[in-house]
């Protein structure tokens, strides 16, 4: 698997590199601002671009908006944007589109580097990765509360970690639990907020939770 | 703005503290003898002079310019050129007050009206402003005022005469015609020097910014002082933000990277989780360094503790150049005086230390007359400039929101002088 790295601290872009080597991703370009991403994304045609939100020249959200122009012009290319802060509503932004391949972290995640591979591969896989603190603003901000609070609190906090995009396996696993008690919970869910049938392919699952959040 | 330096100047303004007793006599005493009195002399004639011409001239055009103003069209042009010729003899007349009595007028200028008036809209709105009325009944009001003041020292003059001499007429004998010769002998100086004080107060009434002008360019002043703080503050907020994001943040998340690489390593590979230990201790080290400069530059805490001098010391330390400080305060000024002169000297080393290409440099910190001084200069390539939303500007920003006043004196090829002057009143 190979991936294109976009973070103007070079730090950081090295820190990450060994990040991905040890996931055994190889970098095959690393670069500091949006435009040079665009550029080493046609040439390399990566598998994986993990990119910071806040690149030069403006400082603002230079990188998301390269993210967004790759989903347009090179679907194929699996996404993971870090920031030093999440907002939801990037995230919207950027699960706009097709949803496929598509990660939305806090940068601190690469501390935990077992979960973070994880995550990497998730979305280079064609998974979904949302950070918690991306989920809880979403359900904090969800407009259809009133459906939101006739969940138990442990179908809410499988809710949670199903819009992060994890699998039921996964979920089963954060919460030291079976995985038959994950499905019958999940079906409570999608049940409950009226959402289509519960799908294993897991960004869809993510997809269906973050629109009814926002709708 | 406000009252001009015209303080020592012979005007009627009550002076701030009463001259001894003794200072008067004497001063009544040479009265008669006084180049005060004989130049106030003068400039009453002149203003009577000029007075008297200007009063024909104007009045002549006024007549004129009432006996067409039913001519559509050239009534107004007219009126609107008399008022002009009002304004050049409120310039001819501040000159001569200058060159007489020594005392400044800031002429009051009339609003600018709105641009997108017809051009006969616009000569209506300025003849009808208070400013352009004021200039002509100041020549209205000031030839009966300088007759007054000259007949009045003419007749007390006579007296003097007539007292002191045996001319004129019959007063009485002996003493009394004498004593009353010797009070007009020194009130002819006194009713002079009143008279030429009236006549510069009159002007500087009826020629000057109204109160109600000057209030309103204070509140202006005022309103753009407060939005150059507000600006200045949330822009070192914006700073503030960017130093933490892009300087430590980055360092940190780095550094719980080496630490979690390394615990993933710990078992499998020992060698190669020590050297990533070594390297995030290192990180530790250095971002702990860069919280301090972070820390320092937001606000220094032996500025508040030892103040001005002392928060030097670092700052020089850190500057690529020899720099020497220089800074005499009797005493130390408010705090947020301090603050700004701190960041108006620590902007201008870094600037020295980044972009000067200079050998020396030198700080110099005074106080006098109730100003701050502030001075960096160095003897670098010069062509600083206050850019905006660079660092010069922020801390012109910030000096204005305190009343002071900044200055960069940077021409291309040296030397630069960064000077702030700082209102440090107690």
């Amino acid at each position: 698997m190979r991936a294109v790295i976009a973070d103007d601290s070079v730090l950081l872009r090295e820190g990450i590199a060994r990040l991905l080597a040890e996931g055994e991703i190889e970098v095959v370009a690393g670069v500091g601002d949006g435009d040079s991403l665009l550029a080493a994304v046609e040439t390399h045609k990566p598998d994986l671009a993990v990119i910071d939100v806040r690149m030069p020249p403006g400082h603002r959200d230079e990188g998301l908006r390269a993210a967004i122009e790759i989903r347009r012009r090179w679907p194929d290319v699996a996404l993971l944007v870090l920031s030093q802060f999440v907002e939801e509503r990037y995230a919207t932004e950027l699960l706009a589109g097709d949803t496929r391949g598509i990660g939305y972290l806090l940068k601190d995640r690469v501390a935990d580097v077992a979960e973070f591979i994880e995550a990497l591969h998730r979305v280079a896989g064609g998974g979904t990765a949302l950070d918690p603190e991306v989920v809880r603003q979403l359900l904090a901000r969800s407009r259809r509360s009133d459906p939101l609070s006739g969940l138990t609190p442990r179908e809410r906090e499988v809710l949670g970690l199903m819009a992060e995009g994890r699998s039921n396996s996964a979920i089963a696993e954060a919460l030291v639990v079976s995985m038959g008690a994950v499905e019958k919970r999940v079906a409570s869910i999608f049940m409950k907020l009226d959402l289509p049938p519960d799908d294993e392919q897991t960004h869809r699952r993510v997809m269906a939770v973050v629109r009814y959040l926002n709708s | 703005m406000g009252e001009e330096p015209s303080a020592q100047a012979p005007t009627t303004h009550a002076p701030v503290q009463p001259a001894p007793t003794a200072q008067i006599g004497w001063s009544v005493l040479l009265g008669p003898i006084s180049p005060r009195t004989w130049r106030a002399l003068i400039s009453v004639i002149v203003s009577l002079i000029t007075g008297s011409l200007f009063f024909v001239v104007l009045a002549c055009a006024l007549l004129l310019a009432g006996s067409v103003s039913w001519i559509v069209g050239v009534g107004m042009l007219a009126l609107s050129s008399t008022l002009r010729l009002a304004a050049r003899m409120a310039r001819v007349d501040r000159w001569r007050i200058k060159r007489m009595n020594g005392v400044r007028i800031e002429l009051a200028s009339p609003p600018e009206p709105a641009s997108d008036l017809s051009f006969r809209q616009r000569q209506k709105a300025w003849s009808q402003s208070p400013v352009v009325r004021r200039r002509v009944a100041y020549q209205f009001a000031r030839l009966p005022v300088s007759a007054v003041s000259l007949s009045a020292v003419g007749f007390v003059c006579y007296g003097m005469i007539s007292g002191l001499g045996d001319a004129g007429p019959a007063l009485g004998q002996g003493a009394g015609r004498l004593l009353f010769g010797l009070v007009c002998l020194f009130a002819w100086p006194l009713l002079a020097r009143l008279g030429s004080a009236v006549d510069v107060s009159l002007a500087r009434a009826l020629l000057g910014p109204s109160r109600s002008g000057q209030l309103s360019e204070e509140v202006q002043r005022l309103g753009e002082a407060r939005t150059l703080a507000v600006e200045s503050a949330e822009s070192e907020r914006r700073r503030i933000e960017r130093d933490l994001h892009d300087g430590l943040q980055p360092k940190l998340v780095s550094l719980a990277l080496e630490l979690g690489l390394a615990r993933a390593r710990f078992e499998r590979d020992p060698a190669a989780a020590r050297s990533l230990l070594n390297q995030a201790h290192e990180e530790a080290k250095t971002a702990i360094e860069d919280l301090r400069g972070l820390v320092r530059g937001i606000h220094p805490s032996v500025l508040d503790e030892r103040g001005l001098d002392a928060a030097f010391s670092a700052l020089v330390a850190n500057c690529s150049v020899p720099v020497r400080v220089e800074v005499r305060l009797a005493q130390r000024p408010d705090k947020a005086v301090e603050a700004v002169a701190y960041f108006v000297v620590a902007e201008a080393i870094t600037n020295i230390t980044k972009h000067s290409d200079a050998s020396r440099a030198s700080v110099m910190i005074t106080e006098g007359a109730g100003l701050l001084r502030v001075l960096v200069e160095d003897n670098g390539s010069g062509g600083a400039q206050v850019e905006p939303g660079g660092g010069l500007a922020g801390l012109a920003a910030r000096v204005t929101a305190i009343d002071g006043t900044f200055r960069v004196t940077s021409p291309a090829g040296g030397p630069t002088d960064v000077e702030a002057v700082i209102p440090c009143a107690r």
